[in-house]
């Protein structure tokens, strides 16, 4: 990759990754931990499902933010080390999706922190997560090379 | 040392969120104070409304226990408009159903290994839940929240391809099944780590009113199948149970629950073939609409799922009510896990196969 | 003659070897990673991704909740740089011994220096592994000096064989400890203590120790291969006991803490123990005074 020093290339190369749920119906978790087994097998790209938010680069994030959860999802995104990157996953992390209407939910992720990723579908399936990652590794990369300019 | 840990609702080892506060003496656990509600979004609400288009809410409750609800749910339905679902659809519903118990339990036998330690297992057995879950996608389309059910009947019909596939598939998971199995049951390492850890006795079995495997591990003869819904009975279902009540008898059951769905799939999907075609769905018309209230159980994989749903004649239901069989199983881990230690936490709470997106709606 | 496994008294080689080790630590813990994917039926990463991490750690943000960890973290560095580079000038075997211990005190002190419940209870249990790892060690040490005279890894030049075939026993029982692998890392369990003593480590800090972490592997592997004299059966006891070691690891569940103080000090120890009586002369000496009694007398 030109124009990359070795730290920045580092950053695409070893991207590791902290899971939470924010009250969702759990099918887009059960896909992200489907992406860890041998079928599909993100360790390739160096990820590491770290379960630490302070080892953490990414994060990916489900469901539709229960008030409960808010405050959670609040210090865990503080406590992890720039850079970091958020990705949304599933309809009800995008806006809500079917619990968009509910009286115990904010409505989407990006109601709370600033996402970079959004993954859609009920649920969003391993290949579309991975997907998601590459995107969200490329627009990292893209926003090295425009700093760097 | 007194401490006082806090577990969840993030942690590598959980699956779905909910806090426990852990009061240890050194690597002890001597008490512990449960937190649930982080998955709390309301949905009995947004439930009344109109009765059809609930099915496809109702799935969402959980993700991998969600034909169980759309089942339960229709079931309730069709008792109050007094309907009778074609016998193809009741045979392809028993399918449905049999196969998610074979995804959620191959699932949690997966997150056992990984709660033991031991990664390869947790690799491998869901290598495994695959072959389920592509058979899942070619039989519905999707590989979570399948909408297959409906009010009167089935939304898709196996044809001869998919019952074809369908085999091949139940052939080739009850071989690797059993490879898994012998190691679960007979690992030594496996076994130091599980017997007599975390036991539950019969007495508070039926006390604090658990259900499903964590029951039926204690001695608790208690399978909602007996009662004979959908084709069951032609099945020769027999509850499957243990006594000991620790950690490695709650896996015991879920492996021999296994294989009896697997040989349930098999003659269900032999009763189809000899069926022939036929019709999979009442047509209703839209002026019928259901006027009551009723109440039935479906056994979930994680056990007994109650659905009340009341409805006034109106386009939109009045009530719609679910207790998940999780509320039920969650307490059970103040009476197993005082006395064991922090490494025995995440093994116990996953032989209760916690659903908390199920506990909390 | 001369192999890179063996011990050159020449001053320009050990420096080379020192400042190479790095590189060869994470090149080992890239072959880790790739055998533990492809015995989990996995593709795995690429061998060189142990160096990709440490790139993209020396670019976080580092953060500490205590000053007092980052001379913690630099001190398991710097004792396992120290204990290799004893290695690498053929100097003292107990010495190297000591480094070690010194390094693992370090990061449990850094475990303890945080407010942190899961940092806490990973240092108590690192410090577990330590005592079952450490005794064993020190043992097998003495019966290399019992057999060879001499602490010296300069001075060790074979005969080791077959009499200290007990302690390489235990030293191999003891080596998943060591290597933080099942069915022994007790201390970084991941899915009980979130990762121990390392979890609140971030940033540059945690680069710090990975470093540590690949030095202590190469060095454990590096004293077993003491025991032969042969270069190509040193290098087959390297490659063989990492091999053996993640075979070992996939193929068994974590035990619990007391599980390993059972292991270490009731199996693994009385067997370094015999390891230290087959290689004394004094007790093959009485050994042969008793047999002749018994062979006369009889």
């Amino acid at each position: 990759m030109a124009g990359l020093n070795l730290i920045e290339q580092g950053r695409l190369h070893s991207p590791w990754i902290t899971h939470f749920d924010t009250g969702s119906c759990n099918g887009c978790d059960i896909e992200v931990l489907a992406c860890l087994t041998p079928k599909f097998d993100v360790e390739r790209f160096g990820i590491l499902n770290k379960g630490n938010p302070k080892h953490t680069d990414v994060f990916l994030v489900t469901g539709p933010v229960t008030k409960r959860s808010k405050q959670r999802l609040i210090n865990l995104y503080e406590q992890a080390p720039g850079p970091k990157v958020v990705i949304a996953i599933g309809s009800c992390a995008c806006s809500g999706g079917v619990y968009g209407d509910c009286y115990n939910v904010e409505g989407g992720i990006d109601q709370i922190l600033p996402v970079d990723v959004y993954i859609p579908g009920c649920a969003a399936k391993p290949e579309a997560i991975i997907d998601g990652v590459v995107v969200a590794l490329e627009k990292l990369k893209n926003l090295m090379l425009e700093a760097k300019k | 040392m007194k401490t006082v840990i806090p577990f969840g609702p993030q942690h590598p080892v959980l699956p779905e969120p909910f806090h426990v506060k852990l009061h240890m003496e050194g690597e002890t656990i001597e008490g512990l104070d449960l937190q649930v509600g982080y998955c709390h979004r309301g949905l009995e609400r947004i439930f009344q409304t109109d009765y059809k288009k609930v099915t496809f809410l109702i799935e969402r409750i959980c993700g991998i226990c969600s034909f169980l609800h759309t089942l339960g749910y229709v079931r309730a339905v069709e008792e109050i408009m007094e309907l009778t679902v074609p016998r193809r659809a009741l045979i392809i519903r028993t399918i449905m159903a049999e196969l998610e118990r074979i995804h959620s339990h191959l699932l949690i036998i997966g997150l056992y290994g990984d709660a033991l330690g031991y990664e390869n297992y947790f690799m491998q057995s869901w290598r495994d839940r695959e072959l389920v879950m592509e058979l899942l996608e070619y039989i519905s389309g999707n590989r979570v929240n399948y909408a297959m059910n409906q009010v009167g009947g089935v939304r898709r019909d196996l044809d001869e391809d998919r019952v074809k596939a369908a085999h091949k598939a139940i052939d080739e998971l009850e071989k690797r099944t059993g490879d898994i199995s012998k190691v679960l049951l007979n690992d030594v390492s496996i076994k130091l780590r599980t017997q007599g850890i975390a036991k539950l006795s019969k007495e508070d079995a039926i006390a604090l009113g658990t259900v499903g495997p964590v029951a039926r591990a204690s001695g608790v003869a208690y399978d909602v199948r007996n009662t004979g819904y959908l084709i069951y009975p032609e099945l020769n279902f027999k509850p499957i149970w243990e006594t000991a009540g620790d950690n490695y008898a709650r896996m015991q059951v879920r492996i021999r629950e296994l294989f009896e769905s697997y040989r349930m799939v098999r003659e269900a999907l032999k009763l189809l073939e000899t069926e022939g075609s036929g019709e999979i769905m009442l047509a209703i018309k839209p002026n019928q609409r259901p006027n009551g209230q009723a109440f039935v159980r479906t056994e979930a994989p994680r056990g007994e799922c109650f659905h009340y749903v009341k409805a006034n004649g109106t386009p939109d239901l009045e009530r719609v009510r679910v207790r998940t069989p999780t509320y039920a199983n969650i307490y059970a881990l103040t009476k197993m896990l005082p006395g064991a230690d922090l490494a025995d936490l995440p093994v116990a709470v996953v032989t209760i196969d916690p659903c908390l997106s199920c506990t909390d709606r | 003659m001369s192999c890179p496994m063996s011990i050159c008294a020449s001053a320009a080689l050990p420096a080379i070897l020192l400042l190479l080790s790095p590189l060869f630590g994470g090149l080992l813990a890239g072959v880790d990673r790739k055998l533990t994917a492809r015995m989990q039926n996995r593709k795995g990463p690429p061998l060189t991704q142990p160096f990709w991490d440490i790139f993209k750690l020396l670019g976080k943000q580092s953060m500490v909740s205590n000053p007092a960890q980052i001379l913690f973290a630099i001190g398991y560095l710097g004792f396992m740089i120290l204990a290799l580079g004893v290695f690498f000038w053929g100097g003292d075997l107990l010495a190297i011994v000591f480094l070690t211990t010194f390094a693992s005190v370090c990061l449990v002190l850094g475990a303890f220096s945080v407010r942190s419940p899961y940092a806490y209870i990973g240092g108590q249990r690192e410090l577990l592994q330590l005592a079952s790892f450490e005794p064993v060690l020190i043992a097998a040490v003495a019966a290399i000096y019992l057999k060879t005279n001499t602490f010296l890894v300069s001075g060790i030049h074979g005969g080791l064989m077959p009499y200290l075939i007990p302690s390489l026993l235990a030293l191999w029982m003891v080596l998943p400890i060591k290597m933080r692998k099942s069915p022994f890392d007790i201390a970084t369990a991941h899915q009980e203590v979130v990762k121990g003593p390392f979890t609140e480590y971030s940033g540059a800090y945690y680069a710090v120790i990975l470093v540590g972490e690949w030095l202590e592997l190469l060095l454990v592997l590096l004293i077993i291969t003491l025991f032969v004299a042969n270069p190509w059966l040193k290098v087959l006891i390297f490659v063989g006991s990492l091999v053996g070691e993640l075979l070992l690891d996939n193929a068994c569940a974590r035990l619990n803490w007391k599980w390993l103080l059972r292991y270490s000090w009731a199996i693994a120890l009385p067997m370094a123990v015999i390891g230290i009586m087959v290689s004394s002369d004094v007790f093959r000496a009485l050994i042969n005074a008793l047999s002749a009694y018994i062979y006369i007398g009889g």
